[in-house]
């Protein structure tokens, strides 16, 4: 078991070095930001002046090593539009991206289970054609039509809901639906997948042969069996949703770190660029982290299996 | 015709009608393949459906709705906020999105799955070091990696499949790096290479026919997929660049006017939509033809 979280931990970290080169590199043959800064009739001396103030003129290999080691220090530097601590600004914004995962997991979730138990224990039946046709469409719906769709409809037409911006319940419900469905589909089809599998098993047949009631047997054997792989797939759905829903956010004004990347990217924005995909990254790289260890907590057969090693 | 016609104790139903109600809808399990036929034709000859010129402005009919007519034109699905035909720019679009997601499907592909090959065959350092990478690659929000390359390279057609293709090919190098692995443990594999066959040949030969199937079966499922990614980038300016016609560039526009001009949004939607259920859905039955046991 300490082997493998150590192993695990190294590649996280070689993950999270792999980012940090392919940011730096990648930013850096995006552009010229001094251009953008100056007015258009700056004389060739004010460019190199503003180049060398913020040390675009030295050698790439030595701008990437101050780049390492400033990044360890969380150091981003200023963004070049806003004159504030790049990471300063990634981490004001991240809050709301927080928000409003939760809000997408908390509908997938509350909609996913159902829906997956049932099209395994009906399989064959009406209530499963009536379910797969959802996750289906759950699943090829790109989130940037049903996002304007429900502003069609909520926001536009009945009022419901407001078409864009934070602020409350009302405004979090529209972005967490459009933002969840996608999850839902995934984690109904995971969930329903391993009901299958597990339906068919012994113990199964055993704890109702003992006349367990259906619904006990449901919950108290074959969830607790049948839930496990699907905690790997909530895990990333998790790591994705924090990592910048970037079209949800773009669609609903939503001040979270996906329309800070948009932001920062059309206006070449180094700092903020390199803080806020390291920064989404390593929430992804950590939130994977953590469900491969829960999983040796969750499931004990796993710390066996390690000890024995 | 509900009757339960394999049980022998059921009621009599014409054998002929219950068969050929059997085969159609077997046949009707494939109406993916309807409307991908449809795309790819609009794809090759948009020309040949596209009622009016898409790039054409109508200034004189800006924002107007479905049916719309002017200068003796009818814009059957209305116009968008230059007095662009929204059916024509619709039926022209479907050419970005099938070009761009069967070349970085195909590009991802050939790549992922020959460095799987490749890692499946030196196992010493090559190997490890190509699965490593692979790794490194997954783990990053890919979606992110592929703004940042796009934003780093310049949004273009060929750009775009580069970057997708990049983002991509590890997941297929997974499965051709298992499949060769378990390849390579089977009897014929293990008595071509003690028979002295050299090492190309046996990977030609042996190998690449167990590996492909499971390729094809993940490449029809990164291809709705890869619909998805070239919208998305589009919707946010870093895809194929206009006045090209592109679903995800008309969304983002759409968007703007939602409050004002639904049409502009909901019909590259809905195409965008079809496209990505039917391509999906015959992703499925591939998988169910080729892949029986489910084990990719």
């Amino acid at each position: 078991m300490v082997r493998f979280i150590l192993n695990r931990l190294a590649q996280a970290a070689l993950s999270l070095f792999g980012v940090l080169t392919v940011v730096f590199f990648a930013v850096h043959i995006a552009g010229d930001p001094v251009r953008l800064l100056v007015p258009q009739n700056s004389s060739a001396a004010d460019i190199a002046r503003l180049s060398r103030q913020l040390g675009l003129d030295r050698p790439l290999v030595d701008q990437y090593w101050t780049f390492l080691v400033h990044a360890a220090h969380g150091n981003f530097g200023y963004s070049f539009v806003l004159d504030q601590p790049a990471l300063g600004i990634v981490l004001t914004r991240f809050p709301n991206t927080v928000e409003l995962a939760a809000g997408a997991l908390v509908f997938a979730l509350s909609l996913a289970i159902p829906i997956g138990i049932l099209s395994a224990v009906f399989r064959g039946k009406w209530i499963e054609r009536a379910l797969m046709p959802v996750i289906l469409i759950g699943q090829s719906m790109p989130v940037f039509w049903s996002g304007i769709l429900l502003i069609l409809i909520f926001a536009v037409h009945w009022h419901v809901f407001p078409s864009s911006g934070q602020g409350g319940l009302r405004a979090l419900i529209l972005p967490s639906v459009t933002l969840g469905s996608l999850s839902l589909a995934t984690i109904a089809r995971m969930i329903r997948g391993s009901f299958l599998e597990h339906l068919n098993r012994e113990y199964v047949r055993t704890a109702k042969a003992k006349g367990a009631s259906a619904s006990r047997v449901l919950l108290r054997h074959v969830f607790r069996n049948a839930f496990l792989p699907v905690l790997t797939v909530l895990g990333m759905e998790t790591a994705n949703l924090l990592g910048g829903a970037v079209i949800a956010e773009e669609i609903f004004a939503w001040p979270g770190i996906g329309q800070l990347t948009v932001q920062a990217v059309q206006s070449l924005d180094f700092p903020v660029v390199e803080a806020v995909v390291l920064f989404a990254a390593t929430i992804y790289i950590l939130a994977n982290l953590a469900v491969d260890l829960l999983y040796g907590v969750v499931d004990p057969r796993l710390r066996h299996e390690g000890n024995q090693q | 015709m509900t009757i339960a016609i394999n049980q022998p104790w059921g009621p009599e139903v014409p054998l002929s009608r219950a068969k050929r109600a059997g085969k159609l809808r077997k046949l009707l399990r494939w109406w993916p393949l309807a409307i991908l036929g449809i795309a790819a034709f609009a794809a090759a000859f948009p020309y040949l459906l596209a009622p009016l010129n898409p790039d054409l402005t109508h200034l004189n009919a800006r924002l107007q709705g479905p049916g719309f007519r002017a200068d003796g034109l009818k814009f059957l699905l209305g116009t968008d906020d230059l007095g662009r035909d929204v059916l024509s720019r619709v039926i022209w679009g479907v050419r970005v999105s099938v070009v761009v997601a069967t070349t970085a499907v195909f590009a991802a592909g050939v790549f992922g799955g020959a460095m799987g090959i490749i890692a499946g065959v030196r196992k010493r350092i090559l190997g490890p070091v190509i699965m490593r990478i692979a790794d490194m690659v997954l783990s990053i929000p890919f979606f992110l990696l592929a703004i940042l390359v796009v934003a780093a390279l310049g949004p273009n057609l060929r750009n775009l499949v580069i970057v997708l293709a990049l983002v991509r090919w590890p997941r297929y190098a997974r499965v051709a790096y298992a499949q060769t692995l378990e390849a390579s443990e089977r009897e014929f594999v293990r008595a071509a290479v003690a028979l002295g066959a050299r090492q190309l040949r046996v990977v030609r030969r042996h190998i690449l026919p167990e590996v492909l199937p499971a390729l094809v079966v993940i490449a029809t499922l990164e291809v709705g997929l890869m619909v998805i990614y070239e919208a998305a980038l589009s919707f946010i300016g870093l895809g194929v660049q206009p006045p090209t016609p592109s679903w995800g560039s008309m969304l983002s526009t759409g968007q703007q006017f939602v409050a004002s001009a639904w049409w502009i949004a909901t019909f590259p939607g809905l195409a965008l939509f079809l496209l990505v259920v039917a391509v999906n859905r015959l992703g499925d039955l591939i998988r169910d033809l080729l892949d029986p046991k489910g084990r990719i």
